[in-house]
């Protein structure tokens, strides 16, 4: 019960809140709550639920026990903490609510800054609906034995507009560290995201850029990709640089019947049925089942009930990227992963190609006739390409040697267009 | 003189605070502004012989199929500002005037617990939770929420203990907030078009509202929307199933609700089965899959991830995702068996 609440003005700040065990409010939020170690989760919540619009809320180090969700229902909301390794939200005595550790839904800016969100039952953070969404130096983890048991998604904006995702360290999810989903305008940069399932993925979301990230000992790197379904359909503009790719081999320990469940481990890169992806100016490596692959939804072998989804890539792009590793062992517990193996003798070297294309071409597309989907690669060293004509596998004795070809990039009507940066009010370089 | 006259009015108001003294719905009125630190202060309930009973000009209502809350008994009341009507709408909650005031009660064993109050501002809906105290004489704002151990005995006579969230302010946003307004559940044509036993006789709730002048525009109820009572057996199964989807899901399951991010979608009106999960991969559900592959695996309820999530109580898992601790075995059963009559299999390409 050792906490302060205040409104105060700017200019009385410093004298205001030094005397209390709840930390002093910053010079920019003249409307602040201040909460020290040991308030309770009753506590915390009752403050949350009294919020005005405009309120920051500071939290002091310690560790919170949280029971229940900390939502947030107002409008411009900043919450901070006293440092990601400092402020520790632990929700593993969580009894009830909906299992997310925080959730704000059709909030206008949200800003939330220098904590961790450790050991929710569901996702850690979720903001949906919500313009103006800002997560800086958050921290999410899982300490469960049993990963496949660890929440979701670790930082989870969706159907959310002018996201900021940055200086984030994002583990042990086990579907992915951070996902943005049905999104527009989005920046994912210089996180640190490790030990999920998939590291970060970008999904039916419009005009995103994902550069910086340090990406390792996920199932899957980046993946960039478009599901049927969902009110946001499609996947487009997302610009994806500058990212070190590595490592990431871990068991896929997502619950069966997931589509992340279908992502072989060691996958670096992956584009599925998107449109205008620039993928240019990273650094991938060690990723054993493969470095990149640009797929159509047809590898899932999913069932496509929605009339109006789209599943091809096009207007993908991948260039002066640099590759090391990988390729060497695909998941033999993934049918991917399987088929690559079952032609691994057959690709340069026994490994799989750093490039990777299914091959499947919309039929409806006829120009360039060589290259209707516009898939280009340029400039990546001296790699190897295989694209795999899964289209053209007999599916009662799938034999891939038979039907892939190797090193002969698509080249017609590249190279593409560059893919712009994101920049939306508020966003600094 | 002041002094006398300031003593006089905190007397006023401290006899205004009595559950049982003389008020008028509605209060000094200033709830419109800042909730009541007390449920009396609404002067829309009373406790009398352990059932809550709305006072006087206040409307007493129900749902044909109500949401489910841990087996609560649930007493739920509407008073609008006198001279004033909500209008009626086939779809969606009716357009209610400001100063409206609607109230939620749950109980067990003829204990209250909470009662959930909704007003109705110039700005839109707000709300909170009131808690009762143990002599069941008052419910005092409780924007922060809380559990309360709670003992009752299930349907089928399994005696249960549960910890009973109380929901804090910002959770009802989890199930009442629609593309970023707070709006009532319940109150709309399809959960209202039906019977209820006044004590001036039994009478369909839409006409007898629109007699009372609260309501208007409303057809005749023939010509509204009704959605099925889903306990009723003589029912067919869809009807029910659906009735009971609609009653505890759509409110978050809609293209405006909670998880419209999803694209399952619940509601009454919605007919295409992919919509309604049949043979839909999760999308968004992590280790909520239980490791099955469809919403709603046609002939197989064991198989369908509906089914797993409203059997869990599991916070993350479990379906609704708020609102029960306990599961919901007689709802689950409807569900159940509405799938297992479903043909077909879900396919991959």
């Amino acid at each position: 019960m050792k906490k302060l609440i205040f409104v105060v003005g700017a200019t009385v700040v410093a004298a205001g809140c030094s005397s209390n065990s709840g930390p002093d409010c910053p010079s920019y939020a003249p409307a602040c709550v201040s909460i020290g170690a040991g308030t309770t989760s009753d506590e915390i919540e009752t403050d949350f639920a009294t919020l005005k619009d405009g309120d920051t809320v500071v939290f002091g180090a310690g560790t919170f026990m949280m029971t229940d969700t900390i939502t947030i229902a107002a409008n411009n909301v900043t919450v901070v903490g006293a440092g990601k390794d400092l402020t520790i939200f632990d929700f593993s005595g969580q009894k009830g609510g909906d299992g997310e550790g925080f959730f704000a839904q059709s909030v206008q800016n949200i800003t939330l800054k220098d904590f961790t969100v450790k050991d929710s039952l569901g996702n850690a953070v979720k903001v949906l609906g919500s313009t103006g969404v800002t997560f800086d130096g958050i921290g999410t983890m899982w300490t469960g034995d049993d990963p496949s048991m660890h929440g979701g998604y670790g930082l989870y904006p969706v159907q959310s507009t002018n996201v900021l995702v940055q200086n984030c360290e994002a583990s042990g999810a086990s579907d992915s560290g951070i996902y943005l989903g049905q999104s527009s305008e989005a920046v994912i940069r210089n996180n640190k995201v490790h030990d999920n399932v998939a590291g970060i993925e970008v999904e039916n979301t419009y005009f995103a850029e994902v550069y910086g990230n340090d990406v390792h000992d996920n199932s899957g790197g980046i993946l960039v990709f478009s599901l049927p379904g969902l009110q946001q359909l499609g996947t487009h503009d997302v610009l994806v640089h500058d990212n070190n790719i590595h490592d990431n081999n871990t068991d896929n320990f997502a619950a069966v019947g997931n589509t992340v469940g279908l992502v072989p481990r060691g996958t670096g890169f992956l584009v599925m049925a998107a449109t205008n992806v620039e993928f240019r100016n990273n650094t991938l490596s060690n990723n054993e089942t493969g470095n990149s692959a640009v797929l159509s939804y047809y590898v899932t072998q999913l069932q496509i009930q929605d009339p109006n989804y789209y599943p091809f890539p096009t207007k993908v792009s991948i260039h002066d990227n640099t590759f090391s590793g990988g390729g060497t062992l695909p998941d033999l517990k993934k049918q991917i992963g399987l088929l690559l193996a079952s032609a691994q003798s057959s690709f340069p070297g026994g490994v799989v190609p750093d490039l990777m294309w299914d091959g499947v071409v919309d039929p409806a597309l006829t120009q360039p006739p060589t290259n209707p989907n516009l898939i280009c690669f340029a400039n990546d060293g001296s790699v190897h390409f295989v694209d795999l004509h899964i289209d053209q596998l007999d599916p009662n004795n799938p034999d891939l040697a038979a039907v892939m070809t190797l090193d002969d990039e698509p080249t017609d009507g590249c190279p593409l267009a560059p893919v712009a940066p994101v920049t939306f009010p508020g966003l600094t370089p | 003189m002041k002094t006398l006259a300031l003593a006089a009015l905190a007397a006023l108001a401290a006899s205004g605070c009595s559950s049982k003294g003389p008020c008028t719905p509605g209060g000094d009125g200033t709830y419109t502004t800042n909730l009541y630190a007390n449920l009396s202060d609404y002067c829309m309930v009373d406790v009398e012989n352990g059932d809550i009973v709305a006072k006087d000009g206040v409307v007493p209502y129900d749902e044909s199929t109500p949401l489910f809350s841990d087996y609560a008994t649930k007493r739920r009341t509407i008073w609008v500002p006198p001279g004033t009507s909500a209008t009626y709408t086939d779809s969606g909650p009716f357009d209610f005037p400001v100063g409206t005031i609607a109230t939620k009660s749950f109980g067990w064993n003829g204990k209250w617990v909470e009662t959930r109050v909704m007003v109705r501002t110039a700005s839109g809906w707000t709300g909170s939770s009131y808690l009762w105290n143990d002599d069941q004489t008052e419910a005092t704002f409780a924007p922060g929420g809380t559990y309360r151990t709670i003992s009752f005995t299930e349907p089928d006579g399994t005696p249960t203990t549960t910890d009973y969230l109380v929901p804090n302010k910002n959770e009802c946003i989890k199930c009442h907030e629609n593309l970023g307004a707070i709006v009532p559940i319940g109150l709309r044509a399809e959960t209202l078009n039906h019977d209820y036993a006044y004590d001036t006789g039994s009478e369909n709730q839409l006409a007898h509202w629109s007699e009372l002048g609260i309501l208007g525009g409303a057809p005749s109820p023939d010509a509204a929307p009704a959605l099925a009572n889903a306990a009723d057996a003589t029912l067919p199964t869809e009807t029910r199933a659906r009735a009971y989807l609609a009653a505890n899901c759509a409110h978050c399951h809609s293209d405006t609700g909670e998880a419209r991010n999803t694209g399952l979608h619940l509601g009454s009106a919605v007919t295409d089965p992919y919509v309604l999960g049949v043979c839909r991969p999760p999308v968004a559900t992590g280790t909520a899959s239980g490791g099955l592959s469809y919403d709603v695996a046609p002939g197989t309820p064991d198989q369908s991830i509906m089914i797993h999530r409203m059997q869990s109580t599991t916070p993350s898992v479990m379906m609704p995702e708020i609102g029960r601790s306990v599961v919901d075995n007689e709802g689950v059963a409807v569900v159940q068996s509405w799938i297992a009559g479903l043909t077909g299999t879900c396919t991959t390409n």
